[in-house]
């Protein structure tokens, strides 16, 4: 239905309702924050323009072909760990073992790519574990091994394991009936992660009284995380016809995601807590870096990947 | 043959180096309208070989060319191949920095480059520092700006690009860095050199916090 992309019928129209949506928020609030310039309005304008990017990205990485897909995502994964691995501050004596580090990541989606489940899960969490240690040990400076192996290692697991599970559900095998199901996956857990903190945000906003971690997020209250969940259980409902799942399993999925969710946003909230900084870089200019934008999805690609994968292949 | 050379510093610096640090090596970049302004000193610290590739690829389309960074003559030069490399990608100028008559030569150099209608690009510590700190800065960026007291110079501090290329290193690793860049300003003829150098060592610091 769209030029050059090669979406499948019920996913495009799926996504024609989206950039409406987008489109109609668009001109509502980019007048409205210059009429009347308030914090709320600003926010609200920073949040359909992160929308626009999510969807334009999605467009790309998911709409060409499955190798750009992959070095898409990649490239994100590239993009987040650098942003961590820069916060984090290692002594300029390690930097080679850094490199090794960064160069483990189109390994990984090299792998992921040719679509070996066995060795597609052992090469970061083990490998990585074996050559991050035999780096340290040429470099021959053991004063920095502890925070060598733990961050470098943290970090490739928190940016590059988790969201390469994302393009590897291309690879699943599916069933000549349930061609499309890959990318009806891939759709559901982008966009209801993504609607998900908007519903936390405008719950939050409109009902929330009482602060869940007021040290780690202030911004998150009780009501959002409910409403987080009941908004991507709608969502969950609306898309059941593309999920080659039943409806209880659909709705099941869209509670896991939230709360997953949740758990990515508040886990890279209480890193940058420490690490006292607001964003994780300025990547986007004024909207912060790529792993501010992916901190949910780190979380809920892994519960809904293995969800999943235990339901339907295993 | 200058508008050869003219496309092809834009072709390197804007098309190929600029999506290369911003995407790769992880620039961002902090943007003044200053550098829009007519002619300027670039005064900037200096601890990696990125920062002159940094400055050039922030540069608006039509100053890239105009730029004349200032580079070691006793570094750049001491290799046939590098000094030509250093001239035609960053259309560098060579100076003295070692012999007495030859620092007063510089001056003359960076002088008549101005003249020529192109802008300078000086790192006043001198060579590349290995802290995180702004070093010392030389006089002889004192010495140009009084010469030419009309033209503004431009701070511009460059925070941690010793990380993607430090000094003593030829290993480029991908590393977030800010380029943070100040307003133009003008020295006071009045004020003696040790003021004036301070004063523009404190421009180029109190960016740091921004």
């Amino acid at each position: 239905m769209i030029p050059f992309l090669i979406f499948p019928n019920e996913i495009t129209f799926l996504l024609i309702c989206y950039f409406f949506a987008l489109l109609f928020f668009t001109l509502i609030f980019v007048p409205l924050n210059k009429l009347k310039p308030s914090n709320l309005t600003k926010n609200l304008k920073e949040r359909v323009f992160s929308w626009w990017i999510i969807f334009i990205c999605y467009l790309i990485f998911l709409g060409i072909n499955k190798e750009i897909s992959f070095i898409g995502f990649c490239l994100c994964s590239f993009i987040a760990h650098r942003e961590l691995i820069s916060n984090l501050s290692f002594p300029i004596e390690s930097r080679r073992i850094v490199l090794w580090s960064y160069l483990a990541i189109p390994v990984q989606y090299y792998i992921a790519y040719t679509g070996k489940l066995i060795p597609f899960l052992v090469f970061l969490p083990l490998g990585m574990l074996f050559l991050i240690s035999l780096r340290n040990i040429l470099e021959d400076k053991p004063e920095f091994s502890l925070k060598v192996f733990t961050e470098l290692y943290w970090s490739l697991m928190l940016t590059t394991f988790t969201i390469s599970h994302i393009p590897y559900i291309l690879n699943l095998p599916t069933s000549p009936a349930e061609q499309n199901a890959p990318q009806a996956l891939i759709f559901f857990l982008i966009f209801i992660t993504a609607s998900n903190d908007i519903f936390q945000y405008t719950f939050g906003k409109l009902f929330g009284r009482k602060k869940v971690f007021p040290q780690t997020s202030p911004n998150k209250t009780l009501a959002g995380i409910i409403g987080g969940v009941v908004g991507s259980l709608a969502l969950a409902y609306l898309f059941k016809d593309i999920m080659p799942l039943s409806l209880k399993q659909t709705l099941l999925l869209g509670a896991i995601i939230s709360l997953s969710g949740f758990l990515g946003d508040m886990n890279i909230s209480s890193l940058k807590r420490n690490l006292n900084v607001k964003d994780m870089s300025n990547f986007i200019p004024g909207h912060g870096g790529v792993l501010d934008r992916l901190d949910s999805l780190c979380f809920s690609s892994i519960a809904f990947f293995y969800t999943i994968y235990s339901w339907i292949y295993a | 043959m200058r508008k050869v050379h003219a496309f092809l510093l834009i072709i390197i610096h804007k098309v190929i180096m600029y999506p290369f640090l911003r995407v790769f090596i992880g620039m961002e970049v902090q943007r003044n309208q200053s550098l829009f302004l007519g002619k300027y000193i670039i005064v900037s610290n200096h601890s990696s070989h990125t920062d002159t590739s940094a400055i050039l690829s922030i540069l608006p389309l039509s100053k890239i060319h105009k730029l004349r960074p200032v580079a070691a003559q006793d570094y750049f030069t001491k290799n046939k191949l590098f000094k030509i490399f250093t001239q035609l990608f960053y259309n560098a100028i060579f100076i003295d920095r070692v012999t007495k008559d030859g620092k007063q030569n510089s001056i003359n150099i960076m002088a008549q480059t101005i003249d020529r209608g192109d802008n300078l690009l000086i790192f006043p510590e001198g060579s590349r520092v290995s802290s995180d700190k702004v070093g010392p800065f030389k006089s002889g960026v004192i010495k140009i700006l009084k010469e030419k007291p009309e033209i503004p110079y431009i701070p511009i501090y460059i925070d941690s690009s010793a990380n993607t290329l430090p000094k003593g290193d030829g290993l480029l690793i991908p590393h977030n860095f800010k380029v943070v860049i100040g307003d133009a300003k003008f020295i006071d003829p009045k004020m003696n050199d040790e003021e004036s150098l301070k004063k523009i060592r404190d421009s180029v610091v109190s960016l740091a916090s921004l």
